[in-house]
């Protein structure tokens, strides 16, 4: 094959186009098999790609950002140096042209090219397993073994070693709900700082009556959902309308030994702190012995997901659909701050809303973690 | 433990199932007066007296034949060939009396019977006196193939075959009966059909039996000088053979080769090939390699004679091929 051609490679299962990020050899020059050609941007990654075949880059058809499809010429090769350049052309309407045409013109370079190659890529047994297993297209890999088989070794590095775990089921219903939120939802993310020092000298006296922190976030949350209903809301995608809740319903995020869960508390606003404590207690200790019934965890209009007690600074959240926002809670921290000339210590807690934007614009997010932190700050819950 | 040769190991297990049931009885050729060719049966008669350890003569078709009719009629004979080369004589009476009686009895009649000696090439002894019966001998259903490679396995497997109720071949090896190895004091059974990784490694798995266990040992110890972690698979039993331990071995290596002292085509190491392809293909990282006696008769010459059979040299080459890397 004097003259054959240097077409788009298919680096990925799904690869359909792909973007030159860069060529690494220019016309004229000669690259071994192996050497590096070009790295190609597609749609999962820029990927470096190698020479299958020695010769001298002749004709570079496709430049630096332009894109191609798979299979489209990029480059034109040739055997010897200075190989004739007619048949250039040939190669050229063979790469692009529709099967049925290249049958009709199919020169012989053609015909040696595909001979060369082979339809079915030369590999061991154990390395057809590997690639399967990784997706991996065996094509593309230049094999290491005799007559240019691919061996396991080729394969180092692009297979997944571990492992292998199926989904429990709560794990598949995270995996499939965070991922279609994370996806589907555009979310934005609203910080504020919040000064918890009396609030932590309030919980030290409700101690003995069992009030925790966090029964003291879900009461001040259900409180500002009620100064501002707009939060309380969410948005059904499928039919692309937002959802005004009647009640203020606040799932709370509990890590079990399965997965995540998210129980609710409802009418959270109505609930006095000792009956939302003793709910919340109630709720944690069935979640966590597995007994939690479908209505007990599905639905509500707001959630809270608290890392306070690990001592995390802050976090972001997964919005928890068709609800409208989340709130992510962190630890509080002792900060310094001055105070009419005085350097005073507080505790510091960081609260993060995530915000489904298609429902909540930031101004009424910020108001609403405004009214949150007075509420923290200085309210007798 | 006690170190101890293998024609010892042999004599202990033959001596006390003799002790144990007196139904088993030797007999062959030079084994009473002479104490046995390879003096394996060496002080037997002495203790035994001539009723339990029987001097024949050159018979072997005749003696064969005793020694499987006394199977059938309720006694536990150990029939030793001089060289497993002589059993062909006898074939006839292994092949369509031992292995089929039960069959073409309807099962009225087993055959317990041992047949033991050695087997394979020795020093120069030629074509006629050094063939390796494994291979030829498998192929009949109905007999059990043993082929230990140390003493412990021996004794433990002797005394196994015995014990056993089907007729066994017992393949020694000349070069071996003076080859020691710890054998404890204590009775102790190896059981029929395991085969037992010697050296545990994990790039290449070596499968062998009989003395190419230890040639595999050796290149093995080289190979771990070099950053290569060789498992070594002594079979054992040749028949019924453990392909769970081969599989095990192989899907976790990758890579087969077979080292077999017999002859190429139609060998153990086919067989063995076979079963790994059968059923761990998916496994294979290289096509399943062996190492076996070339296909000529054996030679007289001391020089050809090793070079017609597997030597380190064959063996690292072939593994160099199958792992496809410089070694």
């Amino acid at each position: 094959m004097p003259t054959f051609p240097l077409t788009m490679p298919k680096l990925s299962p799904t690869m359909e186009v792909g973007t030159i990020a860069k060529w690494h050899v220019k016309e004229g020059d000669f690259v071994e098999a192996g050497q590096l050609l070009m790295e190609v941007s597609t749609d999962k990654a820029t990927v470096e790609h190698n020479a299958l075949d020695p010769g001298f880059i002749r004709k570079i058809t496709v430049k630096e950002g332009q894109e191609a499809k798979v299979n489209e010429l990029l480059a034109v090769m040739t055997e010897g140096k200075d190989d004739p350049i007619e048949e250039i052309k040939i190669v050229q309407t063979l790469a692009i042209s529709t099967p049925e045409s290249r049958t009709e013109t199919a020169p012989v370079a053609a015909a040696q090219f595909k001979e060369a190659r082979g339809s079915r890529p030369f590999a061991s047994p154990l390395a057809r397993r590997l690639a399967k297993k990784s997706s991996i297209d065996l094509s593309l890999i230049k094999g290491s073994g005799p007559r240019g088989r691919v061996m396991s070794r080729d394969l180092a590095g692009l297979t997944f070693s571990g492992n292998e775990e199926g989904l429990s089921p709560i794990r598949k219903i995270i995996a499939t709900k965070l991922q279609q939120a994370k996806r589907d939802i555009p979310h934005f993310y609203v910080n504020q700082a919040i000064d918890v020092t009396k609030l932590l000298s309030t919980r030290e006296k409700l101690k003995e009556q069992g009030i925790t922190v966090n029964d003291l976030i879900v009461k001040a949350c259900a409180l500002a959902l009620k100064e501002h209903p707009n939060i309380n809301s969410g948005f059904d995608g499928v039919r692309n309308v937002i959802l005004r809740f009647q009640s203020i319903d606040i799932s709370i995020a509990v890590d079990v030994e399965a997965g995540l869960i998210t129980p609710i508390v409802f009418e959270a606003d109505k609930k006095a702190l000792p009956e939302l404590s003793t709910t919340i207690k109630g709720l944690v200790k069935k979640a966590k012995d597995g007994k939690l019934l479908p209505a007990e965890f599905q639905g509500g209009s707001f959630s809270i997901s608290n890392l306070g007690m690990f001592g995390i600074t802050s976090f972001n959240a997964i919005i928890n659909p068709p609800q409208g926002a989340i709130l992510a809670v962190g630890g509080a921290q002792e900060r310094l701050k001055m105070v009419n000339g005085t350097v005073t210590a507080y505790q510091e807690m960081v609260v993060t809303l995530s915000v489904d934007h298609r429902v909540i614009d930031g101004a009424a997010a910020a108001k609403f973690l405004k009214t949150l932190k007075g509420l923290l700050e200085n309210e007798q819950l | 433990m006690a170190l101890i040769e293998m024609r010892e190991a042999l004599r202990q297990a033959l001596d006390e199932e003799m002790t144990r049931d007196s139904r088993v009885f030797i007999m062959g050729e030079e084994v009473a007066e002479y104490n046995g060719a390879y003096k394996v049966t060496k002080g037997m008669l002495d203790k035994w007296g001539p009723k339990r350890v029987v001097d024949t003569p050159i018979s072997e078709n005749g003696f064969a034949g005793l020694g499987i009719g006394a199977a059938m009629t309720g006694l536990r004979p150990v029939i030793e060939f001089m060289s497993f080369n002589f059993s062909f004589v006898a074939a006839d009476q292994i092949i369509s009396n031992a292995a089929k009686m039960y069959y073409m009895s309807g099962n009225r009649f087993s055959v317990p019977i041992v047949f033991r000696g050695p087997n394979g090439a020795a020093a120069q002894v030629s074509s006629q006196h050094s063939h390796c019966v494994e291979a030829i001998y498998s192929n009949i259903p109905g007999l059990i193939v043993i082929a230990p490679s140390n003493p412990y396995d021996a004794k433990g497997l002797l005394k196994s075959a015995i014990r056993n109720n089907n007729p066994v071949l017992f393949l020694e090896n000349e070069l071996s009966y003076g080859d020691k190895g710890e054998v404890p004091e204590e009775e102790y059974l190896v059981p029929i059909g395991v085969a037992k990784v010697v050296t545990e490694g994990k790039d290449i798995t070596l499968i062998s039996h009989s003395r190419m266990v230890k040639l595999c040992q050796e290149v093995a110890v080289t190979l771990k000088a070099k950053g290569i972690s060789v498992e070594v698979i002594d079979l054992r039993t040749i028949k019924p053979l453990d392909i769970a331990t081969i599989k095990k071995s192989v899907e976790k290596t990758h890579f087969a080769v077979i080292v077999e002292e017999g002859h190429l085509f139609t060998g153990i190491a086919s067989e063995v090939a076979f079963q790994i392809q059968d059923g761990c293909f998916e496994s294979l990282d290289a096509p399943i390699a062996r190492v076996c006696q070339r296909e000529t008769p054996m030679a007289y010459s001391k020089a050809l004679e090793k070079e017609t059979m597997p030597t380190i040299e064959r063996i690292l080459k072939t593994i160099e091929t199958t792992l496809s890397r410089k070694i």
